[in-house]
C-alpha cells in the first residue's frame, strides 16, 4: 500500500519526504529504520546539490544568452556547439581528393590549354584552394578542441565541479594571461586588429563553453528529475 | 618573447614556407581559440587545481573590462597555485602546431612539411 504513495507520478519533495516518514514510522526493525534514515539523508543531500546546480546553470545560461545578445557569440560558434553536443564523436575525414586526382596526365592537360588567361586563372584558383586548406585545417582543430572541452564538461563531475560558472572561472585565469600577452602583439603582427580578433574569439569560445556547460548541466538536471521517481520506487 | 609571440612566430614561419601570407588572421584566431580551449581543459582536468578554480569562480569576469580588473587577482592566484601557464601554453601550442602540420601534410608534399616539423 505504501508503495502506491511513493509511486505517485512526479511526486513533490514534500510527498517524497512524507512517504519516507510514513515508512520510518512503520519500520519494524532497527536495521530497516537505519536504512530509511540513511536514504533520507542521501535524498536531502541530493536535493541540495540539485538546487545549487540548477541555480548556477540558470545563471550561466543567462550569461551566455546575454553575451549572444550583445553579439559576442557568432552564430557559427553557437551552431558548432550545438552540433558538437548532438554528435560528440569527431566525424570521419571526408576528404575525397585522392579519387578526383587519380589522373596521371596533369602535364598533358596543361599543354592542351595553352592560352594565357586560363593558366592565370588556374594559378589564382590554386591559391584560393590552398588558402582554403589552411582555413579548413585550423577550423577542424578548433572543432576538435571544442569537442574535447565539451567532453571534459560531461565528465566534470569527476573533479567535482558542479557549478557551470566553475567553467568560466578557469577562464578568468587563462583569459587574463591571454589578454596580457595579446597586449604585446602589435609589435609582432603589426596591428591592433589581431589583438581584437584574438580577444573576440576567446570570448566567443568562452561564452560558447558557458552555454555548453549550462546545456550539459541542464540535461543532467532533467535526467535526475526524470529518473527520480524510478529511484524512489526502487528504495 | 612570451609564449604567445613564440607561437605566432612559428606559425608565421610555417605559413610563409608554404606560401600562405595573406588572410592569415582567421586561421590564427581559430588556432588560438583551439589552444585556449585545450589549455583550459588541461588546467581544469587536474584535480589539484580544484581549490584554485573555486577561488576564481567568485571573480568570473562578465565583460572585457572586468577581465582587466581581475587580471592581477587571477594571475596572482594562478602563481600561488603553482600553475606554470607559460609552460602549459607552450606545451599545448606545440601540440596544436604539430596537429596543424599533420592536417596540412595531406595537401603538401613531405619535402615541404618535414623541415617544418623540426621548427616546432
Amino acid at each position: 500500500m505504501d508503495m502506491e504513495i511513493i509511486l505517485v507520478r512526479d511526486p513533490t519533495r514534500e510527498e517524497i519526504s512524507a512517504g519516507f516518514k510514513t515508512a520510518l514510522e512503520k519500520a519494524n526493525t532497527e536495521e530497516v529504520k537505519t536504512a530509511i534514515e540513511s536514504a533520507i539523508v542521501t535524498m536531502e543531500e541530493r536535493w541540495k546539490v540539485e538546487d545549487e546546480v540548477f541555480e548556477a546553470a540558470k545563471k550561466a545560461a543567462v550569461t551566455a544568452e546575454l553575451a549572444a545578445l550583445r553579439g559576442e557569440v557568432p552564430p557559427a560558434v553557437m551552431d558548432a556547439i550545438n552540433v558538437a553536443m548532438e554528435e560528440p564523436s569527431p566525424p570521419a575525414s571526408t576528404t575525397q581528393e585522392p579519387a578526383s586526382e587519380s589522373h596521371q596526365t596533369p602535364v598533358d592537360t596543361m599543354s592542351e590549354s595553352a592560352s594565357e588567361t586560363p593558366v592565370e586563372k588556374t594559378e589564382q584558383e590554386m591559391r584560393v584552394d590552398n588558402t582554403e586548406k589552411f582555413i579548413k585545417a585550423a577550423g577542424e582543430l578548433l572543432e576538435n578542441a571544442k569537442r574535447r572541452a565539451l567532453g571534459f564538461l560531461q565528465e566534470a563531475k569527476k573533479i567535482d565541479i558542479r557549478n557551470p560558472l566553475g567553467w568560466a572561472l578557469i577562464v578568468a585565469g587563462t583569459q587574463s594571461v591571454f589578454y596580457a600577452w595579446a597586449a604585446t602583439l602589435p609589435a609582432l603582427s603589426g596591428g591592433n586588429e589581431f589583438v581584437q580578433t584574438a580577444g573576440m574569439i576567446t570570448s566567443s569560445a568562452i561564452a560558447a563553453l558557458e552555454l555548453g556547460a549550462s546545456y550539459v548541466l541542464f540535461k543532467e538536471e532533467f535526467k535526475v528529475r526524470s529518473t527520480k521517481t524510478a529511484n524512489t520506487s526502487q528504495q | 618573447m612570451n609564449p604567445l609571440q613564440t607561437f605566432l612566430q612559428k606559425l608565421d614561419s610555417i605559413h610563409s614556407a608554404l606560401d600562405f601570407t595573406e588572410g592569415t588572421d582567421g586561421v590564427k584566431a581559430d588556432l588560438l581559440a583551439s589552444i585556449n580551449l585545450d589549455l583550459i581543459s588541461k588546467i581544469a582536468a587536474d584535480p589539484k587545481n580544484k581549490t584554485l578554480l573555486e577561488d576564481l569562480a567568485s571573480h568570473n569576469p562578465a565583460t572585457k573590462s572586468d577581465v582587466e580588473t581581475s587580471l592581477a587577482y587571477a594571475t596572482e592566484k594562478m602563481k600561488d597555485a603553482g600553475i606554470d601557464v607559460n609552460a602549459l601554453f607552450t606545451e599545448v601550442a606545440n601540440w596544436t602546431l604539430q596537429n596543424y602540420l599533420s592536417k596540412l601534410a595531406v595537401s603538401f608534399p613531405p619535402e615541404q612539411i618535414d623541415p617544418l616539423r623540426a621548427l616546432i
